[in-house]
């Protein structure tokens, strides 16, 4: 049986009984069996089978994505709450280490340090005081840090924004005057 | 044959259809059924978890920056029941290494409370002690691998903070300490709980990664800078304590504050506490009002009081510094008698000699000639018997008792003006003189010089509680008083620096009403450099020993406190100071 004779199935099992002797007559056997595969539908056939495996392809695709999305979501998350312990850890390693820093230079231990180096309370008639131009007292201390606080990433729009949103934003930046508009 | 599968077949499919069916129809049954509720909490109960979030306690600092109270990290140790495999090895483990009792411990684990998965045995270990039972738990999970025995399986070690003082005793009666619970006693640590506390923020902390969110930020509580000087405090800490032995006084108080603008530089109480060990202090104090005497312990100040008489009858024009009287010894008003410490008479006297020689005499005549309405608008004005509003926790009232009053009598207005019969915590009477040593106006004593939260500081402005008294007044008192010193060859004097000050021994009411003779309050109160005050300190002793009167016990101290804090506020002997001014 040919490949078109198996595709078609039996009702197009009758015309391979005669057997063409030559080239030609295999020829017109040929074109009057796609003549005949044309009549019984074949292409119909084939495009279901090319839609459903289409279908199936994309259902694939969708999952695919879907896992790889939850997966990498879920690796996502499980790094936050690492990282979220991490933070908590090092702040109270932060908080510990200081207050071992200050334990260490406390008034008392500084005391004992500079006497068993030799060190002894000034006398205040031997000290000679002196005009230094540019000079200021001390003031007390500042403690706000220079270094500017950072946002949370998540605070971001890009984290918290809709496609709404963000296209309500574009038009009405858009309708905006250009006088108004930002650069 | 073919007919037979077909039946076989048609049976097949009609039983997994009645089982397909059966089971969609029991979840649908189950889903609106009455314990449906309960599935879905049981569900949201696994789902995750409600976790409190506290915000590490602010840090208190001095004003250079120097850590007052910090934390520290310590941890709870407890056992995930589901999890232990050897309940003997873990109690043998904490009582070894934490003290735990064995018995106790092995039957808390045997025997826990119904429905617990997790059970709490010891908590705020040091990190040594934790640290050491972490290793002691690896080592014992290597070595009994083999045998399938992991001897310290299921301790677990949870980490959180906990108050700490790296200085220890130092300014124990200014910062007040923290209970396990996390709420500040006395002190700082009291008046500003809620600031140092924070707010803590409970979250859901879902179990399902893909719904794992960032946890809120939650800001830690607010620092605090003082406006303590860790040096000068040390310093005052010593030589009140110094003091204290030497003349065998019960207890003593020193405060050094800035006249111009109300800044504590040190504030010292005895007996201290170290504040890491705070559960001694129902051992070390009887009552609360011992733990801040400057703040919260109230007496009767005695002759340092004359100070406020004499520059209120100074501003009145009642008298002026050169107005002489006859001190004849007593002084008769309301019925009664007042007399001299040394129950004598010292002849002619102007008011600087009245102050230099503590006449109760001069300032009881002084007190009527100024009439007791004057008077006690006055010591209102000086904020007597008033709080001062200090920012530390606990402050005492005192008692001024005026002719309003159902129990005031005319003697009261003699006994008053030398400073008996009126009730003051230290913190009131310094406050008040500070309007003499900062050309009259009364500054607002505070402890509190900023605030850091959020990334910004807020600093304390100074504020002026009032003018009870002009400038030249002030002016013309402290020059009276650094005259008085001077001719009275004052021990609390310091060369090459010119002081105002006066002592105040004061005796001390009993339960019944009647002054003790023998025990006394002996304290001085003075600033300096006249020209312009740097700093104010007052030193009080309570019940000293070794001599009732201030001028012996009391003085000394405040010279040795000023000695010292010259050098530490680096403040060059007046004509040093002079000259360099000129320059």
């Amino acid at each position: 049986m040919t490949l078109i004779g198996k595709l078609i199935g039996s009702r197009s099992r009758k015309p391979a009984t005669t057997r063409p002797d030559n080239i030609h007559a295999y020829h017109a056997e040929a074109v009057r069996l796609v003549a005949v595969a044309r009549e019984s539908g074949l292409r119909f056939q084939r495009q279901w089978v090319i839609f459903f495996v289409a279908v199936i392809g994309m259902l694939a695709l969708l999952a695919a994505l879907y896992l790889n999305v939850t997966a990498s979501a879920s690796i996502a998350g499980r790094q936050i709450q690492s990282l979220e312990i991490d933070i908590v850890t090092n702040e109270q390693v932060n908080a510990d280490l200081e207050t071992q820093i200050a334990t260490l230079m406390s008034d008392s231990v500084l005391q004992q340090r500079a006497q068993v180096m030799g060190f002894v309370p000034v006398d205040r008639t031997k000290l000679e005081y002196i005009v230094v131009p540019g000079y200021f007292p001390s003031r007390p201390v500042s403690m706000v840090s220079a270094a500017v606080p950072v946002e949370a990433l998540t605070s971001s729009p890009e984290f918290n924004e809709t496609l709404i949103d963000w296209i309500s934003k574009q038009v009405a930046a858009a309708s905006l005057p250009l006088s108004e508009a930002k650069h | 044959m073919k007919k037979t599968y077909q039946v076989r077949s048609l049976s097949l499919s009609m039983l997994f259809a009645v089982l397909g069916s059966v089971i969609v129809f029991q979840i649908i049954r189950i889903q609106n059924s009455p314990e449906a509720a309960l599935f879905l909490q049981q569900g949201a109960r696994y789902a995750g978890s409600l976790e409190t979030l506290f915000p590490e306690r602010g840090q208190i600092y001095d004003r250079n920056g120097n850590l007052l109270a910090g934390n520290r990290t310590v941890y709870e140790v407890g056992v995930s029941l589901a999890d232990v495999r050897n309940p003997n090895s873990i109690a043998l483990a904490l009582s070894v290494t934490l003290g735990l009792d064995y018995d106790k411990t092995l039957n808390s684990i045997k025997n826990p409370p119904t429905g617990t998965v997790y059970l709490v045995l010891d908590d705020f270990v040091d990190s040594d002690k934790a640290r050491a039972l972490q290793d002691l738990q690896q080592q014992l999970v290597d070595q009994y691998k083999a045998a399938g025995d992991a001897s310290l399986a299921g301790l677990g070690f949870r980490a959180h903070l906990q108050r700490s003082y790296p200085e220890n005793s130092l300014a124990s009666n200014v910062i007040g300490f923290v209970n396990r619970e996390g709420h500040g006693y006395y002190g700082v640590e009291e008046k500003y709980n809620d600031l140092l506390a924070g707010l803590p923020v409970t979250v859901w902390v879902p179990e399902d990664p893909n719904r794992a969110e960032e946890l809120p930020k939650v800001p830690k509580g607010a620092d605090l800078i003082l406006t303590i000087n860790r040096e000068i405090q040390a310093m005052v800490e010593t030589e009140l304590q110094k003091g204290v032995t030497d003349s065998g006084a019960q207890a003593g108080t020193a405060v050094v504050i800035d006249p111009h603008n109300g800044e504590i530089l040190a504030m010292a109480s005895t007996p201290e506490m170290n504040l890491n060990d705070f559960w001694q202090y129902g051992s070390i104090y009887k009552n609360a009002s011992e733990f801040n005497r400057a703040v919260s312990m109230q007496y009767e100040p005695g002759s340092v009081f004359k100070i406020l008489t004499m520059a209120a009858a100074i501003d009145t024009g009642t008298v002026a510094p050169h107005t002489t009287y006859l001190d004849t010894g007593y002084f008769e008003i309301g019925g009664s008698y007042i007399y001299n410490w040394d129950q004598g008479a010292w002849g002619t006297q102007d008011m600087i000699g009245c102050l230099e020689h503590s006449l109760n005499v001069c300032l009881a005549r002084v007190a009527s000639l100024m009439g007791k309405d004057q008077f006690y608008t006055y010591m209102q004005r000086f904020g007597i018997g008033h709080k001062t509003g200090i920012d530390l926790a606990m402050e005492a009232d005192g008692r001024l008792k005026t002719p309003t009053d159902s129990d005031w009598y005319e003697v009261d207005l003699g006994t008053n003006s030398f400073g008996q019969g009126v009730a003051v915590s230290p913190i009131q009477l310094i406050t008040a003189a500070s309007a003499i040593a900062n050309d009259g106006k009364m500054v607002y004593p505070h402890v509190l010089y900023g605030m850091v939260s959020n990334g910004h500081q807020y600093n304390t402005p100074s504020q002026t509680l009032g003018t009870p008294i002009s400038p030249q007044t002030a002016r013309t008192v402290t020059e009276m008083l650094a005259t008085a010193l001077e001719d009275g060859k004052s021990v609390a004097r310091v060369d090459g620096y010119r002081i105002a000050g006066k002592t105040g021994t004061a005796q001390i009411p009993g339960p019944n009403g009647l002054y003790d003779p023998t025990l006394t309050n002996a304290s001085f109160i003075g600033w300096g450099p006249v020209d312009d005050p740097k700093f104010l300190v007052f030193v009080w002793l309570d019940r000293p020993i070794s001599s009732g009167w201030a001028s012996y016990v009391a003085s000394p101290v405040f010279h040795n406190i000023v000695e010292k804090l010259v050098v530490l506020l680096g403040i060059p002997p007046d004509d040093v100071r002079h000259q360099l001014t000129g320059q």
